[in-house]
Formats: C-alpha cells, sequence, structure tokens
C-alpha cells in the first residue's frame, strides 16, 4: 500500500465537500419543485373558467377570429420550447433535445422555426440548425404571468403574420418525481381541446374535480360587453398565456425534480466513495504502524544482539 | 331570497367563493349591478372597487382588469388579473406604489407606448387599491 495516509485523507476531505454541496442542492431543488406544482396547480381554476368561458361564448354562434383560424396548408410551423437554463439537472434537457430531434426527422416537409426558452434550448435549437425567431433566458422560479406575456406576444404576432401556420408547445409535463414526459401540443390556432388537454394534466394529477363545462345547460345568448371582437380579443390572448406559462411552470418542476434525483445519485455515490476511501485510509495507516512496529523492533534486537 | 353562486378568481388562487345576494362590478361599461336571474353577459373589468352584499353586510374587493362572466342560472365568475379583500390590503404599501407609478409617469418622453401604458394600469390599480382600503378603514371605525 504505497499511497500515503496524507493524500487519502485530503481526497476524503474533498468529497465530503461535494458531498455536503449535492445535499444541499438536492434539498433546495425539492423545495423548488413543490413550489413550482403548487403555483401550476392554482392557476387550474382560473385557466378552466377561462376555457369555459370560451366554450360558453362559443356555443350558439361560430366564433370568428384571426388566432382560431384553422389553416388548411401548413407551410410553417414554429415550436416553443422550453428547456432551463441551468445544468446538472440528469436527463431532463437531454430527454427535450432528443424529442425535438426526432420531431426535426419526420416533420421535414415543414419549415420549422423556433422560439426558445432557457440557455439550453436555444444552445440546442442552434446545434439542429433550426432558425430562432426569439430566445427567453430570464425567467427564474417566482415567475408571474405578466413576463410570459412578451413570449406570447411574439408567437401571436408570427401567427397573425402568416410567417407561421401552426404554433406548438413543446415542455416538460410533471407526472411524479420519478416521471417526467416530454409534451408536444397545439398552442395556436386557438383550440378548446388543446387546452383542456393542457389543464388537465397540469401538476401531474389527472382528476376532473374542477372541471364543469360538463354542465351543458342554456341556449340563451350571451350579451357582449362592449362587443364580442373585443372580449375574444382579450380572452384568447390569456388563454394562449396560461398554457405558455403553465408550460413553463411544469418543466422547472421537472427540471427542479430532475435535478433532486440526480443529486440524490451524486450524494448516495459520495457516501460509497467516502466508505472505501475510509477503509483504504484505515488500512494504509494500520501497515504504517505495522511496519513503524516491525522497523523498531528490529532496530532493538539489533542492539541487544550488539 | 335567491343566491348568487359568486366566485373571483387569479392566476394565484380563487380570491372569494360564496352564496351571495347581489355584486357591484366595475366594468369597462360602467358599473354594473348583479342580482340573481340575470341575463347571461360577458364583460370586462375596469380597476375599482367590487362590492358584495350578502347576508345585510358588505365584503370589499379591490380588482383590476379581467373578465367578468354572468353565467345563466344566478352563477357569476370574476376573472381578474389581481384582486385583494379589503381587509388584505396594506394601505402604506399602496401609497407607495401609486406614488412610484406617478412619479415615473412624470418622466413621460422616456417611456415607449408600452411602458407607459403598464404604468398607467398600475397607478390604476393601486388607485383602486387605495379607495377601497380606505373606505374598508372608514367602514370599520
Amino acid at each position: 500500500m504505497a499511497i500515503s495516509t496524507k493524500i487519502i485523507k485530503q481526497r476524503i476531505r474533498s468529497i465530503k465537500n461535494t458531498h455536503k454541496m449535492t445535499r444541499a442542492m438536492e434539498m433546495v431543488s425539492a423545495s423548488k419543485m413543490r413550489k413550482a406544482v403548487n403555483r401550476s396547480l392554482a392557476s387550474r381554476p382560473y385557466a378552466w373558467r377561462a376555457l369555459e368561458l370560451l366554450i360558453n361564448i362559443s356555443r350558439d354562434r361560430v366564433v370568428n377570429h384571426p388566432l382560431m383560424e384553422n389553416r388548411k396548408k401548413i407551410n410553417s410551423v414554429l415550436l416553443v420550447i422550453v428547456g432551463s437554463n441551468k445544468g446538472l439537472c440528469g436527463s431532463f434537457n437531454v430527454n427535450v433535445f432528443r424529442f425535438l430531434h426526432d420531431y426535426v426527422k419526420s416533420n421535414s416537409q415543414f419549415e420549422i422555426k423556433a422560439v426558445t426558452i432557457g440557455r439550453y434550448a436555444e444552445r440546442y435549437a442552434k446545434k439542429l440548425n433550426i432558425p430562432v425567431v426569439g430566445s427567453f433566458v430570464d425567467f427564474h422560479e417566482g415567475i408571474e404571468v405578466e413576463e410570459v406575456r412578451g413570449v406570447s406576444k411574439l408567437v401571436q404576432q408570427e401567427f397573425l403574420s402568416g410567417s407561421c401556420d401552426k404554433v406548438q408547445l413543446i415542455y416538460t409535463n410533471y407526472v411524479s418525481v420519478l416521471k417526467n414526459e416530454v409534451i408536444n401540443r397545439g398552442l395556436l390556432p386557438v383550440h378548446p381541446d388543446n387546452i383542456s388537454f393542457m389543464i388537465e394534466h397540469a401538476g401531474g394529477v389527472k382528476d376532473n374535480q374542477d372541471r364543469q363545462s360538463d354542465k351543458v345547460e342554456s341556449m340563451s345568448l350571451y350579451l357582449f360587453e362592449p362587443s364580442e371582437e373585443e372580449v375574444l380579443n382579450l380572452v384568447l390572448p390569456i388563454l394562449t398565456e396560461v398554457q405558455i406559462y403553465q408550460g413553463i411552470l411544469e418543466s422547472q418542476a421537472s427540471e427542479h425534480s430532475a435535478r433532486m434525483m440526480a443529486m440524490r445519485n451524486a450524494s448516495e455515490a459520495a457516501e460509497d466513495m467516502i466508505r472505501e476511501l475510509t477503509l483504504t485510509y484505515n488500512k494504509a495507516r494500520q501497515e504504517s504502524i505495522t511496519k513503524e512496529i516491525s522497523e523498531i523492533s528490529a532496530g532493538a534486537e539489533a542492539l541487544r544482539q550488539a | 331570497m335567491e343566491k348568487i353562486n359568486f366566485k373571483i378568481i387569479t392566476l394565484e388562487r380563487v380570491v372569494y367563493e360564496d352564496e351571495i345576494d347581489q355584486v357591484t362590478i366595475p366594468t369597462q361599461a360602467g358599473e354594473i349591478t348583479v342580482l340573481a336571474r340575470h341575463t347571461p353577459l360577458v364583460s370586462l373589468l375596469k380597476p375599482g372597487e367590487l362590492r358584495i352584499k350578502k347576508d345585510g353586510y358588505d365584503v370589499l374587493l379591490s380588482v383590476s382588469t379581467g373578465f367578468v362572466e354572468v353565467r345563466p342560472k344566478s352563477e357569476v365568475v370574476i376573472l381578474a388579473d389581481t384582486a385583494e379583500r379589503a381587509e388584505e390590503i396594506d394601505l402604506e404599501r399602496a401609497e407607495e406604489g401609486r406614488r412610484r407609478a406617478e412619479e415615473m409617469l412624470k418622466e413621460k418622453e422616456r417611456l415607449d407606448d408600452v411602458q407607459f401604458a403598464r404604468l398607467q394600469a398600475q397607478l390604476e390599480k393601486e388607485l383602486a387599491r387605495l379607495k377601497v382600503g380606505r373606505r374598508y378603514r372608514k367602514l370599520r371605525s
């Protein structure tokens, strides 16, 4: 055992430090994850009512609005990709990337463009040679819905100006701590099915307790103040916004849960290493003591014989 | 008396949900009072004071922009950007917010249209909070 005890001791100390950090990051991620999930769930009643409003007013008449226009021929697709800003989160970004890769491969007939959220999303889009129309990297944990307005404005402009015919949102849905899935769903044109899908999947809970839209009752016409157009002009952008907002929250919850798992694995690996190194250290220490004793006793023996 | 099933919701939470007698709502087209069996209506909310009457007492709320939906069968749903119960309003903070928004508005030349509109909305919201908060204090004392 040639390794000196000093070097082993140093290594143990450094691994212990790393262990402390990964532990701390694990716990921080756990609490952030909980917050993101709660916020995503809290926005659900609002999203439901807004959707019901849309369903209610479109029941008795054909509602027309540029944001609801289903274009027959689709030439160009805009992807809103949600990734993370920071690394060290296990497979979170890799999954998004893989999904994106497959999507681009199987949809080569369309012209694909991207709006990215998070540094990693931007990097991947560039790697795949997707033109990035806009990149947003300053969304943090306490994200407010107003901050998403910029994203939704840009997306709506792209859609309305005709530079894309369809907008898809790609984000990571939080199912449970161990399970996240990358989801690709329609954002524009606005369609009630898209939105109800989003809300049902929010927060990884698939109950329908909040759902009341089945209560189809009235045939009486809704009055609009000031006008139908103005109401739709406000409702549709907000629905788009809320969807992006929820997508970001879901992704954040997934990111933090992925990071938490990655950090937990790292902590466990560090514990194993510390255990092994301590064993090696003890062995080396014992060895050197044995060696010293045998040297001393050999010396004493030599002195006695002399 | 027939009750209205009333809900006011923001993205963060359900602010108030109850069976009430009547509600007065500030809308873009003017203030409206909704009683039970009101005809279905969709309108736009304006920053201001929302008054609820229930069993002879009043509940005050301050609201900003959003939607009002009066559904058939005496159901009222309000989707607000922000909403607060009068007792939750911190008058000092509202005053501070109003002052800040006003000051920034004074530097009009340096603001672009979007910023200006946002500040204007902010100011309106703070004014509504102040109004509701003050009135609540007065009623209590």
